[in-house]
């Protein structure tokens, strides 16, 4: 009976020893197998990345290292709520992270340089805080690999604007403006069949000058002169409008809702959600509003140039609260979403 | 009244207890209510609630519930309908359905937006909360029907 | 009358030791040592996944598994139907109790263990209620938070082991675990029981092995005395007297629910406030949690806010003040009614217990509020317990679906008008302990009001 029961006794012990080691040595021994499986070839590194909000820490990891034409394989999850991961200046798509699962993806870069990657999910007032760099090498020195283009310096530095003046009207601008009954259209514009001066035709000169500019060419133009100014506007609108393709301008819609609608709004009046804490332009001008800008605020953006909008959307802030975009859009990016924003002074992006 | 005759009455009046019990809780109303009509609702999540917390609709109603949120993003899911939307800050996003059964519904966020996303629920109501005067009802009979049981 | 209606209940019991082989296998200690073994490797597992594994609750092993699937389990049928029953296997006392015991399936091992006696004064469950406290006023942030739930399962793990250590048997289980309290006290409903059969055959048998143990079976763990035993509330179906007793004197039987009710014996102070504690939580929870109102939650979660400190102020004012308290003025509106002489005390501690079955009918109803919606987080959270990016099921992927969202309302109204007409029967079966019959239903009358009113209230938080 003893023997028997010792028996027994050191059977139930190996069971409880191996149920407890099981418990405790099992998840690392799945995780091992996980990460290991998932890494394909010997040729990757892989970078376990989590994502949280700028509150709760951010990113994981602010610098990530890889090396031309070698597998990036990132692990990602989050810790709270969604976010997503992106790349600036790639064509890759944002991916969705989703609290408490991993989605993997393989990046592989083609140039050596710095790579901003981002959130695009918005995930709290800081998010557009929750950014990282990619630094990524060439792999030898004598790598044919040629670096990201470096984007020439913008508009506004080469033509030495001052993005942060505060644009004062002509008097008969300004003047026009206080007087019109509504947002100009560009649809009216476009009804009224006017043949556009070359200047409004060309994308360097619409790009560099403001609204007010264009008003006083057309004012002072004979061919013009039937017009009343109110028309005049709507034809001016209908210029920036027509500049820019229905591609362009779904790209732009795009971005503003992913990125600039949180704090501007969804119909660009500068009452987003997350906007509602920001000092805006009131940190440089204490008469200015407090907030994000204003896009349908004619007086304002009348008086700015494209090339201004782009410097602004491009350093950003100055303790306005506005992020700085330039790490983050291509080119094409930046004109789509300026192009899209000047819809918002115009009945273009009414919905 | 004699031990049998009194068990006898009282399995009388629970039984007769029981089947108005189930007639009140179970039996259809035939009530004609208020015609359908299209309802455009706006509601606006937060971290943790839904505001407002509680809507009301008519069965039959097509009802368009307009989402957005303050802070991060959030989903609504609207229990047994089984619809749900997801709006991210700065982007309205919109359901529609028809509210075709009557009764109250959680809205429940199913995108986690923090940690007390578990507990964040509103309420629709769909039609008065028949089930809830109901239940009520039948408690008063039961608190009744044993009064009544044991009053001699 | 009441002998006569101790003889029918008698009757109705049916001892489910009578079959062989049942009986055998509730003798045997290995199918609780393998439900021990395997409860505690699971609860291994529940606080590592808890301290590492992922933040987001609904991916957490530690966070679905306790508070939905094993809180459903314990709430919607291991109580209901076993009484203490989950105590039997519970992995929290597991640990010590083995050490104690020196051994995992023989009574014959040399234990560790200074197993000195609980003080007197505690030998109440005054402590468990202060527990149960104690955990409302943190459970929005436990419930919530993996890493929290893994340190406070960690602590009661490592508290029961010390006290194991340090106190003789099951102290901890008795007088110190809130879930025990609450358990204990709704058992009292449960269809199972066990106790001896015939006392003569115990006064004949000198030793009481049943108490001291023997060669065969340890000494009752729970520290109660199977030759008394009339209650559910002490009694953890561990299965020890029946091994230990010589005379094969001890049966397992089931029983129509509610049948401890009648026994008074086992009716105290702390056990009354216990079930107002419970009747109070339930309240509050269903408010704070289930209810629309975002700023309760907040304030409930951000503990040492001004919020928090008024929210954990009304917590404990409600259930251990206000909802005593006006139970207390409806016995005392009653006793006038019938004019009783019993004392004001007596009356009051003895129809607390009539409104145990009022208390486990409101907690499977606030259960059912979020058991079928959630449930379907364990699929996912079993292919993937840290939130890892595993898939070992291959459920990882499985979107939340809610259950039984359309019969969710109607079964929770059933089971608080239920919990209602139970109840208020043994209000009145209660007083006509002590009063005849016309006046047993004077006194029952605003206490059947209170629990009245206490139904239509659930019943607006839950299904309104």
């Amino acid at each position: 009976m003893a023997t028997r029961g010792l028996k027994q006794e050191w059977l139930a012990r190996l069971i409880l020893a191996l149920l407890l080691v099981a418990a405790i040595a099992t998840p690392f021994a799945v995780q091992w197998i996980q990460t290991h499986d998932s890494a394909r070839n010997a040729n990757a590194t892989t970078i376990e990345l989590r994502a949280r909000m700028a509150e709760n820490g951010g990113w994981s990891s602010d610098v990530i290292n890889a090396t031309v034409g070698q597998t990036l394989h990132l692990r990602l999850t989050s810790d709270d709520v969604i976010h997503s991961f992106a790349v600036g200046q790639t064509d890759w798509p944002a991916l969705d992270i989703k609290p408490g699962e991993v989605v993997t993806t393989d990046l592989v870069f083609d140039h050596p340089g710095r790579y901003t990657f981002f959130c695009t999910r918005w995930c709290g007032p800081n998010h557009w805080r929750m950014r990282g760099v990619i630094e990524v090498a060439a792999p030898s020195e004598s790598s044919t690999a040629t670096r990201l283009p470096t984007s020439e310096p913008p508009l506004f530095q080469k033509l030495g604007l001052d993005i942060d003046a505060m644009p004062a009207l002509a008097p008969p601008a300004e003047q026009s403006l206080s007087q019109l009954p509504g947002l100009p259209s560009a649809e009216r514009g476009a009804a009224l069949h006017m043949t556009l001066p070359p200047e409004l035709q060309q994308l360097d000169w619409l790009r560099t000058h403001t609204p007010a500019e264009a008003f006083a060419l057309l004012r002072n133009d004979s061919v013009y002169s039937d017009l009343r100014d109110a028309q005049l506007w709507d034809v001016i609108v209908f210029a920036w409008r027509v500049a820019a393709t229905g591609e362009t301008l779904a790209r732009g819609a795009n971005l503003y809702a992913r990125d600039c609608a949180a704090c501007h709004g969804e119909q660009g009046r500068g009452d987003g959600p997350a906007g509602r804490d920001l000092p805006g332009l009131q940190t440089m001008a204490p008469d200015m509003k407090r907030g994000p800008a204003d896009f349908t605020n004619l007086h304002r953006m009348a008086g700015l140039s494209d090339a201004q909008l782009q410097g602004k959307l491009l350093r950003g802030g100055m303790g306005t609260g506005m992020p700085e975009f330039g790490s983050l859009y291509s080119l094409d990016d930046q004109w789509a979403i300026i192009a899209f924003v000047r819809g918002f002074e115009m009945d273009g992006n009414r919905r | 009244m004699t031990n049998s005759q009194l068990s006898n009455r009282r399995l009388q009046v629970t039984a007769l207890a029981v089947l108005v019990g189930v007639v009140v809780l179970f039996v259809p109303i035939p009530l004609t209510l208020a015609a359908p009509q299209e309802r455009h609702l706006r509601i606006e999540a937060s971290r943790y609630q839904y505001t407002p917390s509680v809507i009301s609709v008519n069965p039959g109603d097509k009802v368009t519930i307009d989402l957005t949120t303050t802070d991060v993003v959030h989903g609504l899911y609207v229990d047994d309908y089984g619809v749900s939307t997801t709006a991210d800050p700065g982007q309205t996003s919109r359901l529609t359905f028809v509210a075709d059964k009557a009764g109250t519904f959680a809205l429940r966020c199913f995108a986690p937006c923090g940690p007390l996303h578990p507990f964040m629920v509103g309420k629709l109501n769909v039609g008065p909360n028949w089930l809830l005067w109901r239940a009520i009802g039948v408690a008063g009979i039961a608190a009744f029907a044993g009064f009544w049981m044991f009053r001699k | 009358m009441m002998r006569q209606e101790t003889a029918r209940q008698e009757t109705r019991r049916y001892e489910l030791t009578q079959v062989p082989w049942l009986k055998r296998l509730l003798v045997s200690r290995w199918p609780l040592f393998l439900a021990r073994a395997i409860t505690l490797a699971g609860f291994v597992l529940t606080i590592f996944a808890g301290l590492i594994g992922s933040p987001v609750g609904s991916h957490n092993f530690a966070i679905i598994f306790v508070w939905i699937a094993w809180w459903t389990f314990l709430k919607l049928i291991a109580i209901p139907f076993g009484g203490r029953a989950w105590c039997s296997v519970c992995p929290i006392p597991a640990m010590g109790e083995w050490i104690q015991q020196g051994a995992l399936v023989g009574p014959d091992g040399r234990g560790l263990g200074l197993g000195r006696q609980w003080p007197r004064r505690l030998r109440n469950v005054w402590l468990p209620t202060g527990a149960f406290g104690a955990i409302g006023l943190f459970s929005a942030v436990t419930l919530t938070q993996p890493r929290v739930t893994g340190w406070v399962l960690l602590g009661f793990i490592l508290l029961a082991v010390v006290l194991s250590l340090v106190f003789e048997r099951r102290t901890f289980c008795r007088y110190v675990c809130p879930i025990g309290g609450f358990i204990g006290l709704y058992s009292r409903l449960a269809p199972v029981q066990v106790r001896v059969k015939d006392r003569a055959v115990c006064a004949a048998h000198k030793e009481k092995t049943c108490v001291t143990g023997s060669v065969l079976g340890y000494g009752c763990p729970w520290q109660a005395f199977p030759v008394v035993l009339t209650q559910n509330t002490n009694c953890g179906l561990c299965m020890e007297c029946l091994r230990s007793c010589p005379h094969d004197n001890v049966a397992v039987s089931v029983r129509p629910f509610g049948a401890d009710l009648s026994q008074r014996a086992g009716r105290s102070l702390d056990q009354a406030y216990f079930g107002f504690m419970m009747l109070g939580s339930v309240v509050i929870y269903s408010i704070v949690m289930l209810g629309v109102w975002g700023y309760l939650k907040a304030a409930a979660y951000n503990i040492g806010t001004l919020a928090w400190f008024a929210y954990s102020a009304v917590l404990l004012a409600f259930t251990l003040g206000m909802l005593p308290g006006l139970f207390l003025l409806a016995v005392g509106a009653g006793r006038t009614l019938a004019g009783s002489k019993v004392s004001l005390k007596k009356t009051f501690v003895a129809q607390s217990h009539a409104i145990i079955p009022l208390g486990l009918m409101a907690w499977v109803a606030f259960t059912i509020s979020f058991a079928f919606a959630k449930f379907s987080y364990v699929w996912s959270v079993l292919s993937d317990p840290f939130g890892w990016g595993w898939n070992l099921f291959g459920t990882a992927q499985l979107p939340w679906t809610p259950y039984l969202s359309s019969i969710t309302p109607l079964l929770q109204v059933l089971a608080l008008l239920g919990g209602l007409v139970w109840t208020s029967i043994w209000v009145r079966r209660i007083a006509q302990e002590e009063l005849p019959e016309k006046l047993a239903t004077r006194q029952s009358l605003p206490v059947m009001l209170f629990c009245l009113v206490f139904t239509i209230g659930m019943l607006w938080l839950l299904v309104g």
